[in-house]
């Protein structure tokens, strides 16, 4: 069942309701083609973000004919530069003068910038607009941030979990820029230049690219006149996004590698080559089918004690799809000749009824938990924002996925040669299991 | 948003925070017992048995298949600390019954159930817990105190703490060590269970929408535990820490593979006893802030690193600083932090816009507190064992009158304990 439209003003602006889950939100518009939700709750803090369609993926780009090709790592070196203004002062002090806390991120399909404050919310939400309309990148201050991020990039290398994610994204994709780390490299990073970060800022911050998403004691007009302030109408001609061709299958099977660990890390991809926005409320489900803690594949690894930490996830974006299965384990390869075993079953006969069920309940309310934070309310709008879903529908989305669909979409995405392992192993014992190298 | 005690005749308290702002409601039981490696690791052990089945529900699938049927609902048992006491606490997270597809399904009544199930019919072999429930979790226990190591900034902040608390319980982890966790044995664990449930003082709360079932329920369920408390007071732990005193500050060097250098320091401080205000102050604008002295000026003005940040353990009166920075980089990073708490030791150079922004911020976390169902309802229960002030109102007064000078006099009592640096390897810096 879709939210209900019940007003469609001049401005564009439409309440949105879901009876079932006892929510409204209004989403505004703008001439510009910026995108803004707002969420009213009765919550003391109120929390903003304003993001673009532009993450570490988007290295290749075509805008008002030219082609464009940039450093690894720039969206994340340019979300770091965002924070300086104009007479060298850093932006944090501005959202502090004002009680705000602010922070920004970058991952694969996005770059964030956001805020939470409990008082004087408007003056906030203007320091958050001007911040981003406002670049400021000169060799000095691009100079600086090069040993900053440095420091980021080797504390990141030293982390196993690093090592295990980025190794099983080159496991499974051969060409896509997800095999990079979001940061680049330090080598990488070294090429970034002023003119390198206003050709990507001009290229991706464009208000058709990007949306506001506020949840709080807020209101939506009051916002919508901020924006009108500080945003023209005009609308700007879209970025080129790059598409990344990869093969259906995995790159290479299995990439291990060696760290200053206690027990062997594992991390099980299945690439999901075919999905699609239609199909994405059925992964969740197909996901938690497979791997969730009340199923038979969990038990059998947990209760044999072939894993000892356990985790699942499900990715659907942009750049990628994949579904991954992760913990330590003394056998990492026993974990994947059952993930393959899994995968071959499913991709046969679907999955059983009992466990879709199962997953569909978990997922349902998973997803009704989500409206008691304002901070996941803000992200999963601009996550709806991203994949053109409806987020105060999401929770009757998942309502009506039905057994069908799981097990058609099991068939179609799930094949055992699009299934990758990256392992990572205590330094003197790679050659305990099974004598594999 | 009103909290409403109630002591049980068995000695339980319980604490209600009644609202109607989530959709799901929160409730946990804490106990408290005396903080020993041997019981950091029978209740560790104990806890995670507890979660791998129950007498009706014998193994993990089955158990987390009814919790599924539950929505979701997620039953934790977990162990931690709170000064020099440990806690045993067992978690419950669920939807509220009005947003079940199904009508009348009280799912609060059906999640206490499953916590009396999985407390008080766990799966015994007559005067002993499962065997093989038991051995398996030790075995995972000593997996997971061996990879302490896997994260650096997480591995060097233990090793600090563990140097500065040494030969105290505060130095023991929650899980205790890999030789209290070898002593567990099935009978050991399963008499834990009988001392915590039986004899250590009770804190329960419940967070959400309190309505007249749910209220049945919780007092049904409450004044059911079976407890000894006739004739006897329930084991009360002495909160108070006796910590380890330094002439002069120990400096530690521990070679670890590693692409960049940790460098924690302990620094003790001194406070006037249950007053957290000013120490919290002092933090946030030595260094727990992105405005911070720390963060911008070791970080953004010299560039020495990714992150330099303080942490105040109020309780303690400790304050701890971790930077990850370049092996050669740890004598400029450190001459730079003593140098801003040299600044900070003089009121006159703490600006009145830099303690207003630091209060606003402090303000800004407590006034935040009341939007999480269980948030709240956690810090309730923490500062309530402690002894500390729980009146969020009285909190945020009492940090609209710290001054400077209040802020200054904590900075000239710090004390640099315990110097910690994780230095690389001579392989892993080449």
């Amino acid at each position: 069942m879709k939210g209900q439209v019940t007003e469609l003003t001049e401005n564009k602006m439409q309440i949105l309701k879901n009876g079932f889950v006892c929510e409204e939100m209004t989403k505004i518009t703008h001439k510009s083609g910026l995108e803004i939700f707002v969420m009213r709750k009765d919550f003391a803090s109120a929390y903003a973000l304003f993001g673009t369609r532009y993450g570490s993926f988007d290295n290749v780009f075509t805008l008002e004919g030219e082609r464009v090709s940039v450093p690894h790592g720039i969206a994340h070196f340019l979300e770091h530069k965002m924070f300086e203004t104009e007479d060298g002062q850093d932006t944090f002090e501005l959202f502090s003068e004002i009680g705000a806390d602010a922070n920004a991120y970058t991952s694969t399909d996005r770059t964030v910038y956001l805020f939470s404050c409990t008082e004087d919310f408007y003056s906030a939400f203007e320091v958050l607009i001007k911040m981003v309309l406002t670049p400021v990148f000169t060799k000095e201050n691009v100079n600086k941030e090069q040993g900053i991020i440095a420091q980021e990039i080797k504390m990141c290398e030293d982390r196993p979990s690093n090592t295990l994610h980025y190794n099983l994204m080159r496991a499974m994709y051969e060409k896509n820029p997800v095999r990079i780390p979001i940061a680049g490299t330090v080598e990488s990073i070294a090429r970034i230049t002023p003119e390198l970060l206003y050709k990507c800022y001009n290229a991706f911050y464009r208000m058709n690219n990007m949306a506001i998403c506020v949840c709080g004691d807020v209101e939506a007009e009051k916002i919508l006149s901020i924006v009108e302030r500080y945003i023209p109408d005009e609308k700007s001609e879209a970025v080129v996004f790059e598409e990344c061709e990869d093969t259906a299958a995995v790159f290479e099977p299995v990439i291990r590698a060696e760290a200053e660990i206690a027990k062997p890390l594992f991390s099980i991809g299945i690439k999901l080559c075919e999905a699609d926005n239609e199909s994405s409320p059925a992964l969740a489900v197909l996901c938690e089918a497979l791997f969730g803690t009340s199923e038979d594949f969990y038990g059998e690894v947990f209760e044999n004690e072939l894993v000892s930490s356990y985790n699942y996830y499900y990715e659907y974006s942009r750049p990628c799809s994949y579904f991954e299965v992760g913990g330590d384990s003394l056998s990492p390869d026993e974990v994947l000749s059952k993930v393959k075993a899994l995968a071959a079953s499913v991709a046969e006969n679907g999955v059983s009824r009992e466990a879709f069920e199962r997953a569909k309940r978990k997922v349902y309310a998973d997803t009704v938990r989500i409206f008691d934070s304002s901070e996941n309310i803000a992200e999963e709008m601009f996550e709806s924002f991203l994949t053109g879903e409806s987020f105060i529908d999401s929770a009757e989305r998942y309502r009506y996925v039905t057994y069908e669909e799981v097990c058609a979409l099991a068939k179609r995405v799930i094949a055992p040669e699009r299934i990758a392992m990256s392992a990572v192993y205590p330094r003197q014992r790679k050659d305990d299991e099974n004598g594999q190298q | 948003m009103k909290i409403i005690e109630k002591v049980y005749k068995n000695g339980i308290t319980s604490a209600v925070i009644d609202t109607k702002k989530f959709k799901k409601n929160y409730f946990s039981l804490t106990y408290t017992l005396p903080m020993t490696e041997s019981n950091a690791s029978n209740a560790s052990a104990l806890a995670a048995t507890l979660e791998r089945g129950c007498e009706k529900y014998p193994t993990v699938t089955l158990m987390n298949r009814h919790l599924c049927a539950l929505y979701d609902a997620s039953v934790g048992v977990y162990v931690s600390s709170c000064v020099n006491a440990l806690l045993f606490r067992v978690v419950v997270n669920i939807i509220d019954g009005k947003y079940a597809l199904e009508k009348d399904f009280d799912l609060f009544y059906e999640s206490l159930e499953f916590v009396k199930e999985m407390l008080f019919s766990p799966l015994t072999d007559g005067a002993e817990l499962n065997p093989a429930y038991v051995e398996s979790e030790k075995k995972r226990l000593s997996d997971i105190i061996k990879a302490d190591i896997n994260n650096k900034d997480r591995y060097a902040v233990k090793r600090c703490s563990e140097i500065a608390y040494e030969g105290t319980p505060l130095a023991i982890g929650t899980r205790g060590s890999l030789d209290s966790v070898s002593s567990v044995t099935p009978r050991s664990a399963y008499e834990m269970l009988k001392y915590i449930t039986e004899k250590c003082a009770c804190y329960a709360v419940f967070s959400g929408d309190f309505t007249e079932d749910k209220e049945r329920a919780l007092d049904k369920f409450l004044s059911e535990l079976s407890r000894e408390r006739e004739g006897k007071e329930l084991l009360s732990v002495d909160i108070g820490a006796t910590l380890p005193s330094f002439d002069k500050t120990k400096e530690v060097i521990e070679p670890v593979s590693a692409k960049q250098g940790r460098m924690v320091l302990s620094y003790s401080y001194e406070s006037d006893g249950k007053s957290d205000v000013a120490p919290m102050l002092f933090d946030e604008i030595f260094g727990a802030s992105p405005v911070s002295r720390l963060f911008m000026n070791v970080r953004e003005r010299l560039s020495l690193c990714y992150y330099c940040a303080s942490g105040a353990n109020i309780m303690l009166s400790r304050m701890l600083v971790r930077s990850g920075l370049d092996f050669e980089k740890r004598d400029e990073a450190m001459a730079e932090i003593k140098r801003q708490i040299g600044l900070l030791s003089e009121a006159k150079n703490i600006s009145d816009e830099e303690l207003m922004m630091a209060k606003k911020s402090r303000i800004s976390t407590y006034a935040a507190l009341k939007d999480s169902c269980s948030q709240y309802a956690d810090w309730y229960v923490m500062r309530r064992i402690a002894g500390y002030e729980t009146d969020v109102d009285a909190i945020i007064s009492a940090i609209e009158a710290v001054s400077a000078e209040d802020v200054a006099r904590i900075a000239r009592s710090l004390k640099l304990e315990v110097s910690y640096f994780l230095n690389g390897t001579e392989g892993a810096q080449a």
